[in-house]
């Protein structure tokens, strides 16, 4: 790789070490800031913290709560995760072999999905949680998010699905092998690559969502971090420390799963983009 | 006289029958789920779109036809909203697509420390959109906020730096914030596109003496077509259904200054108790996501036909 620039151009190298800049930024300062007392945030806006002041963190987790929120979130996620590996691999493994009539219908009607924005159906999906009194639970809020993390999960796993040899699974059922054996102990292991990116597009989904969870989890002890973000903004700002405080320990998790899964995420995400 | 045994063959119809409905249960689930959650509320969006109703349970919703539906058509706000969705797409040409575009290269060179880069450049990506909102809502305070702050210190005391809280300002410095977050996203599609254009190519040229601009004008460019249209997709689709990103920054405000259909979808409900009203906003962000990605897709697949 290489050729098109020359990377001893000094202006090129200058401008992308700018952007990794323009980028890290506002994270850096949002780190720095949470170190700080209200009036050196202020006073020293952009000067490292004098001395390591674990205040707001401890405001950020006790007034805040906002390790709930982490814990939320992560609840939601892996159960809508796990939900959505399941129940997609099953699916993707019947369309992918054709095994019923209408496998190709089920493939378009799963494919609609990832056309439309899912908060168009926000009222429908209100009116059928107050109906049943479903806010505030984790179960009904796991399958919504399965449900609108479910196209985008079945684009990436059957594409994988069909991209996998079918000697394999027509061997296994020469041998007996019935077809939910074949799909648990077969095309699970061997798609794991598919199927693990599928996880990690909706994990993050979910983890990061805002406009659902707002609307439909109303009690403290239930709200996401979106929500318990997005609320601080509302208090009009007496405290600005605890507020960075909350923003990192929000992101630090996500950031750390970034860091470990890197390519299978940045892979998900780009594969994501050409569904179009 | 029947030369196949009864046996075998009931057997083998058994097995079939067996392994089909093993498929059916296989696939039901999914099916649930995703009717459930999308296809079910889809169509109740465009049912109840032709209703009035203010939102509780219990009471009557009202047949008003298409009312909602021209009042919203009628509504200054829906063309304010037009217009945000204007900037957001041209935000997306003049802001997202040169920087992803650079970046990409960056992250194709042999320059040291490239997958540092790469991590920084992609990373918003990952965090909450949320998050992203507060961050900017603080770097962009007005009163001695950080950005304000600089404008101060370089001379430009006369700028209004309210950005967020400005009537004009608010829709662009949120397609900053935007951009911000999304040109790592677009340098993937990009960087894609380049590594799938050869090597030789750029040798022969080199060979016939061709300048880096007109590598880049003639081979890169042109070569990286379908990175263009994919980005050109995910721009146009992402511009008409953006929503957290406005709700987080300003909520559309201030006034209905930045507002997006769906904080209008989002307000109607909520605050106005419209719920017919919002869900024609709904059918009509569903029908024009659904039919913008169709027509750039014809438009793009016949192109490539030409």
């Amino acid at each position: 790789m290489q050729r098109k620039l020359k990377p001893n151009n000094i202006i090129y190298v200058f401008f992308a070490i700018l952007f990794s800049f323009i980028f890290l930024y506002p994270v850096y300062f949002t780190v720095i800031s949470s170190l700080k007392d209200n009036n050196e945030i202020w006073n020293t806006m952009f000067a490292l913290p004098k001395e390591i002041n674990l205040d707001n963190y401890r405001s950020a987790i006790n007034d805040i709560g906002i390790l709930r929120s982490v814990l939320n979130s992560f609840i939601f996620s892996f159960g809508a995760t796990i939900i959505v590996v399941i129940t997609v691999t099953m699916g993707s493994y019947v369309i992918s072999r054709k095994l019923l009539k209408a496998c190709g219908f089920l493939r378009l009607y799963y494919l609609l999905g990832l056309m439309i924005p899912a908060y168009g159906m926000l009222i429908p999906i209100v009116k059928m949680f107050t109906t049943f009194g479903l806010q505030d639970h984790y179960l009904p809020m796991i399958i919504l998010y399965a449900g609108i993390n479910f196209p985008m999960s079945f684009y990436l796993i059957v594409g994988h699905i069909n991209g996998l040899s079918r000697e394999i699974d027509e061997a296994a059922y020469i041998d007996g092998c019935s077809t939910t054996g074949i799909v648990f102990r077969v095309i699970f292991p061997i798609a794991r690559p598919g199927i693990f990116t599928g996880a990690i597009i909706t994990f993050l989904a979910v983890y990061n969502e805002l406009i659902f969870a707002n609307t439909l989890l109303q009690q403290k002890s239930m709200q996401t971090i979106s929500v318990t973000l997005l609320g601080l903004k509302g208090e009009r700002f007496t405290s600005w420390g605890p507020m960075f405080a909350s923003i990192v320990l929000s992101i630090v998790p996500i950031m750390v799963i970034y860091l470990i899964f890197q390519e299978r995420i940045e892979g998900g995400i780009a594969a994501g983009a050409v569904k179009g | 006289m029947n030369i196949r045994p009864e046996g075998v063959a009931g057997l083998v119809g058994n097995k079939n029958f067996r392994s089909k409905m093993e498929s059916v249960l296989l696939s039901l689930p999914a099916f649930l789920i995703y009717s459930f959650i999308i296809i079910y509320p889809m169509v109740s969006v465009f049912y109840m779109s032709f209703f009035k109703w203010n939102g509780i349970p219990s009471s009557s919703m009202e047949f008003t036809g298409l009312r909602n539906y021209i009042a919203f058509f009628m509504d200054n706000r829906f063309y304010t909203a037009l217009r945000n969705i204007g900037i957001f797409i041209l935000s997306g040409f003049l802001l997202i697509l040169p920087v992803a575009f650079f970046l990409a290269t960056v992250i194709q060179s042999k320059l040291r420390g490239k997958r540092f880069l790469r991590t920084s450049y992609f990373f918003p990506q990952v965090i909450s959109r949320t998050a992203i909102a507060l961050m900017w809502y603080f770097l962009l305070y007005p009163e001695g906020g950080p950005v304000a702050s600089l404008f101060h210190m370089i001379g430009l005391n006369t700028v209004d730096v309210n950005f967020l809280g400005s009537k004009i300002w608010a829709i662009y410095a949120i397609t900053v914030i935007n951009a911000w977050t999304y040109a790592g996203f677009n340098m993937l599609i990009f960087s894609a596109g380049l590594t799938s254009i050869p090597e030789e190519i750029y040798e022969a040229a080199v060979v016939d003496g061709v300048n880096p601009l007109q590598k880049l004008m003639y081979i890169t460019v042109p070569m990286m077509k379908s990175s263009f249209q994919l980005f050109v997709i995910n721009c146009v689709i992402g511009s008409i259904t953006t929503f957290e990103m406005v709700y987080a920054t300003t909520g559309g405000g201030p006034g209905s200054a930045s507002e997006v259909f769906g904080t209008l979808l989002y307000k109607n409900a909520f605050t106005y108790n419209n719920y017919g009203y919002s869900n024609a906003i709904g059918s009509f962000l569903i029908i024009a996501s659904f039919g913008a990605t169709l027509i750039l897709n014809f438009i793009f697949s016949k192109r490539d036909r030409d």
